[in-house]
């Protein structure tokens, strides 16, 4: 990286449980609210903007180039082009990276980059064989030939294949996205008690934070004429272990360990920074939320792509010559409790370096500093929107706190990972 | 012959074409010049045996043919001369219908009126669809009626039922729809107007159109289901229109009268009838006020300006608030709303989402438009995200103080160049723009309830304000649809102000011993669109009291609050329709009941006025009362007043406005009563100085305008 992009500032919504209080929003309808509110609220005109990047994995049959639509809702004008991001569970981190690429490329000084997404909205789907008969059908002139033609229809035609479901099956190891998390569990024998312990701190933290309003530093309330909401609902308050404990694992039945309890959740949101080069930002005399210092993507194999962070960090530390202990927090996405624990334990761990890196380990993660108001499990992971948010998150409570560094990192489904080194000054 | 406003070509394969082009004139009208013309001209190719096919064509922009001249016919006072003159111009049409060879229209921009009655005597008729092609009989409107045969000749083109669903409310159709009527025989995209055209051509003169089959229409076949078609649009005039307002009434009567005639017979009717309604006071009148818009139009409108309006804020979500922001959603790019708690938030999407249902029942707009509309609204609970805002308007609650402090911090987020206005009802705007740092951008733009339907715009500025302001905000207004008007500063503008002791007197007429029903009945039998009291429901009795109140402080006992008014509000507490309780009890589909609770607490009085009495104490206070408005200079021309009324309250417009009746009704009767009801009933309605000296200069209110203007 050549020069230190900025970060004018974020906003993002409420986390709403799948199914939930946003149901009825697109996600185009939903990412343009924040932008909106975002350009609005840092007030350079729309028309400065060089592009809009926006991160999307379940990406809406209306609105195919989801960012384009947005863009419009929000009140770009026609003239600002927007292209939309795919990388799982990084989309959102991949459309601010794609603003840092053009902005170093010197193609533009300043981008809205941002994630959203609604698990509600993602449809479900009638298989090959229904399509083909519908074709056949509409190809037909005569009566007899459709009639004939509908006595082919079985009713094993309908069976939907649910989208939500097979979005988050590894299109490569063919594994949905839990057992990946129990490759890991039994890899670094991680026990169901471990687990729940850690989900349990997850909700205790994001309750708390939620109640001391922390998020509402971030978050902007959505609105519409049949729906309100203003902050994250996803958090089982006052959540114990034994609740926890109580649940049976979904995708392994029996010899699982995963439950919906120690996993993160399924949801509906948007997120929105605004980026650009810092020479940008003091020509204009603005004082930016944060800076990115740099950022890394690997590739590992997808039945254990939970360890994303590790790779991802190791690379991103060796290349800005950086070690843990300069860093003064961390998000790491909560997919799965034990993938977080994983991750944990791989950081640490000598063995795991000398198998995979250059046998020196990462380091020890103080507990303390790593997602201080809780993850994906408490609020949920909203796939193409978390990687955004925890961006976002870590360069507010870099600001609030007066610190200085911040790790964002996360593991993307199919097998990658991602890391953000993050700065308030 | 050397033509001026028609153009005649032909080409080599026998296409010809008569081209409107009005010289000197942006549009092309009906005048007399033109009709001559193309009397000459008809006279001239009608045996011409090159032609094959004539087209009827526009070298307009935006524009086929206008219509008549409407000047030419305010002009004209003598029912035998306007019955010869249209006998005339029929001739003339008359020829154009029975030119040898096929005839076609060709509408590429406004066919409105006489335009459109041409068009009907061509043998086809095509159009672009365009949204500048525009098809009516906007007649009505004028207090008139097609008079060039189109009640004759547009029924048996298109039936009974299209074409009175066209003549008497005057709406505009597109292409589209016209077609669908079969008014047009083909519509296409104005880029192929070229090529469409000589195909339809080629069509015609090669033989190989075909045209549609007329739907048969069973309602209209048999005479005893006409009658039934009659009694229903009769039934919905009388529904709609009042008595006065004749037009569509003598209109739906030519139309049925004339059904079995031949066309001669009927064209003979037809001028007969609209001769004898062109020549009535109300037709005169509505015919000015169509002159007076247009010159209200202009105003302002060459004063230039740096930056157009695009983004706008609204401070304050109370009714107005909410009629303003859904105002602002539909016509400008941005409305950032700004609420004292952002729960707020959900009713007023809500409330602004449903004034959209309109839109999207009538297919005015698809269900998607609407939501990129509202997408343009922001919300929040700060002075915060203003910076690209180009006009912020306040509408809270009638408080100075909670205003200024508004406006402190407008000025301290919003950029240097966005203006600031206020949708005070009733303070003046001087007095609010004192703590402001920049004063020239601040000024008054008062809207109206309901701000989805009424027209008027009230822009007030104050002493500070800059002509560019004002001109931005007329602009910007022009482009919501709405008819600003400019109004000098004081307690309650021009309409509250004009309008609030018309409330009032109603209030005392009622304590005098009469009923709710007999006076509100009265006053919407002399025009108004509903009485007082409805009225006072209608805005809400704790809004209209308020500013009553603030009326009374301003101008002292000509405008004391009537003591029934006091009563309902601090007694009775009652708010009016949106509580669903004021004068009226307001049932849910709409329907009222007068509230018997209010009779209850009135002093048996036995002073019962006659119609008479409780038209001339209601409007006529209300004529004393502009006139102050035009001795203070708060509007300049008596014409603005008029059309303000009438935008702004509803005056019937076929009394030509407020003062045009105060003239026809006469100044010194005027006086003479006012002199009476002042004896009987008390001050308020001591005769204003105008009137006194418009009475010694021997003026009316249309002519003295040197006794007010110095």
């Amino acid at each position: 990286m050549r020069e230190r992009i900025a970060i004018i500032n974020g906003l993002r919504s409420p986390i709403a449980k799948a199914y939930g209080k946003l149901k009825d929003l697109e996600a185009d309808t939903l990412g343009a609210i924040i932008a909106k509110e975002l350009v609005l609220q840092i007030g350079i005109d729309y028309k400065d903007y060089d592009e809009v990047i926006i991160g999307n994995v379940a990406q809406p049959s209306h609105a195919s180039n989801i960012a384009r639509v947005l863009a419009i809702r929000a009140g770009f004008q026609n003239s600002i082009p927007a292209y939309t991001v795919h990388r799982n569970c990084a989309s959102g981190m991949e459309s601010v990276s794609s603003a840092c690429a053009k902005i170093n490329s010197g193609e533009g000084n300043l981008y809205l980059a941002g994630g959203v997404e609604s698990m509600s909205n993602i449809p479900i789907i009638y298989g090959n064989k229904l399509r083909n008969l519908m074709l056949k059908l509409s190809q037909q002139k005569a009566l007899v030939d459709k009639l004939n033609t509908v006595m082919e229809f079985r009713p094993n035609f309908l069976k939907p294949i649910i989208g939500l479901i097979s979005g988050l099956t590894d299109p490569i190891s063919g594994q949905i996205m839990g057992l990946t998390a129990e490759t890991l569990a039994n890899e670094f024998k991680i026990s169901r008690t471990e687990q729940d312990e850690y989900a349990l701190h997850s909700h205790l933290k994001a309750q708390k934070a939620t109640e001391d309003g922390i998020f509402r530093n971030e978050i902007h309330p959505i609105i519409t004429n049949n729906t309100q909401m203003f902050d994250d609902d996803g958090i089982r308050l006052n959540q114990t272990f034994e609740a926890l404990n109580k649940l049976r694992p979904i995708f392994d039945r029996n010899a699982g360990s995963a439950t919906a309890g120690n996993s993160s959740q399924i949801s509906d949101a948007a997120s929105m920074l605004a980026v650009c080069s810092e020479s940008y930002a003091k020509k204009l005399g603005i004082k930016p939320l944060g800076f990115i210092n740099d950022f890394s993507y690997v590739g590992l194999d997808a039945g254990r792509m939970g360890l994303g962070p590790v790779y991802a960090t190791k690379k991103l530390f060796d290349k800005t010559k950086t070690s843990l202990d300069e860093i003064d927090l961390i998000e790491l996405n909560e997919a799965f409790a034990s993938q977080v624990i994983a991750n944990i334990r791989a950081f640490e761990s000598k063995s795991f370096a000398q198998k995979h890196f250059d046998g020196k380990p990462i380091g020890e993660i103080n507990q303390d500093i790593l997602n201080v108001n809780g993850g994906g499990i408490a609020l949920g992971h909203p796939v193409g929107m978390s990687g955004n948010r925890i961006i976002l998150h870590v360069l507010k409570e870099l600001q609030r706190k007066g610190l200085q560094k911040g790790l964002a990192t996360l593991c993307i489904g199919g097998g990658q990972g991602a890391a953000f080194l993050l700065e308030a000054e | 012959m050397k033509t001026k406003h028609i153009k005649f070509d032909i080409d080599g394969n026998g296409t010809a074409t008569l081209c409107f082009d009005m010289e000197n004139e942006k549009v092309n009208k009906l005048s007399q010049d033109v009709l001559k013309e193309l009397q000459i001209l008809l006279e001239e190719i009608k045996n011409n045996k090159s032609i094959k096919i004539l087209l009827v064509t526009s070298a307009k922009e935006n524009i086929f043919i206008a219509g008549a001249d409407i000047n030419e016919i305010k002009l004209m006072n003598d029912e035998h001369d306007i019955y010869n003159v249209l006998i005339s111009i029929d001739a003339v049409l008359s020829e154009l219908e029975q030119l040898p060879y096929p005839t076609v229209a060709v509408i590429n921009g406004a066919c409105m009126g006489g335009g459109l009655e041409l068009a009907l005597c061509c043998n086809y008729r095509i159009a672009t669809s365009a949204t500048k092609t525009k098809i009516a009989f906007p007649e009505i409107k004028l207090g008139i009626f097609p008079g060039f045969g189109g009640t004759q000749r547009l029924p048996k083109l298109i039936g009974l039922i299209n074409s009175l669903d066209l003549i008497l409310t005057g709406k505009t159709i597109d292409a589209k729809k016209a077609f669908r009527l079969g008014l047009v025989d083909q519509y296409f995209m104005e880029g192929h107007l070229e090529f469409k055209t000589q195909e339809f051509v080629d069509a015609i003169v090669y033989k190989r159109l075909k045209l549609r089959k007329k739907p048969f229409k069973i309602m209209e076949y048999f005479k005893f289901t006409r009658e039934i078609i009659y009694s229903k649009a009769k039934e919905n005039l009388v529904k709609k229109v009042h008595p006065s307002f004749k037009g569509p009434y003598a209109a739906l009567e030519i139309i049925k009268s004339t059904y079995d005639n031949n066309l001669k017979e009927g064209i003979e009717k037809e001028a007969r009838a609209f001769a004898s309604l062109a020549i009535t006071a109300e037709s005169k009148n509505l015919i000015d006020l169509f002159f007076i818009s247009e010159e209200i139009k202009k105003d302002y409108k060459n004063v230039k300006f740096d930056k157009k309006i695009e983004r706008t804020a609204v401070i304050g979500g109370g009714v107005m608030g909410k009629g303003i922001i859904w105002l602002f959603t539909k016509y400008a790019n941005d409305v950032r709303v700004k609420l004292r708690k952002i729960e707020q938030a959900k009713s007023i999407i809500s409330a602004t989402s449903k004034l959209y249902d309109f839109f999207i029942k009538t297919r005015k707009m698809t269900k998607k438009q609407v939501e990129f509309k509202l997408n343009r609204l922001s919300y929040t609970d700060k002075f915060n995200g203003l910076g690209l805002t180009d006009l912020a308007i306040e509408a809270i609650v009638e408080d100075s103080e909670q205003k200024i402090a508004t406006y402190k911090e407008l000025e301290n987020n919003l950029n240097k160049n966005a203006l600031i206005a206020t949708n005070t009802s009733s303070i003046s705007i001087n007095s609010l723009s004192q703590g402001l740092k920049q004063k020239d951008r601040f000024l008054g733009i008062h809207f109206f309830n309901p701000v989805n339907k009424m027209p008027l715009v009230e822009v007030i500025p104050s002493e500070h304000t800059s002509e560019d302001s004002i001109a931005k905000s007329f602009e910007f207004l022009r482009r919501c649809g709405k008819m600003p008007i400019l109004v000098g500063d004081c307690a309650g503008f021009l309409v509250n102000r004009v309008l609030i002791p018309y409330i009032n007197e109603a209030g005392f007429i009622l304590e005098d011993g009469n009923s709710i029903e007999s006076i509100d009945e009265t006053l919407k039998e002399f025009g108004m669109p509903m009485g007082a009291f409805i009225l006072a429901d209608e805005v809400g009795i704790d809004v209209g009291y308020k500013v009553a109140n603030i009326l009374y402080e301003s101008y002292g006992d000509r405008m004391k609050v009537s003591p029934v008014l006091k009563m309902v509000h601090n007694d009775l507490k009652l708010l009016g329709k949106k509580a669903g309780k004021g004068f009226y009890i307001h049932g849910k589909k709409g329907e009222t009941v007068v509230n018997i609770d209010i009779a209850k607490q009135l002093k048996s009085n036995a002073n019962v006025a006659t119609t008479k009495e409780i038209t001339n104490r209601a409007i006529f206070i209300m004529i004393n009362e502009a006139s102050r408005c035009l001795e203070e200079g708060i509007i300049k021309k008596v014409t603005h007043l008029d059309f303000a009324m009438i935008a702004g309250t509803g005056f019937p417009a076929f009394r030509g406005g407020l003062l045009k009746y105060a003239d026809d009704v006469g100044i010194d009767h005027i006086i003479e009563k006012l002199e009476t009801y002042k004896e009987l009933f008390g001050s308020r309605f001591t005769p204003s100085d105008l009137l006194y000296k418009l009475k010694e200069n021997n003026k009316t209110f249309y002519t003295g305008e040197e006794l007010w203007n110095h």
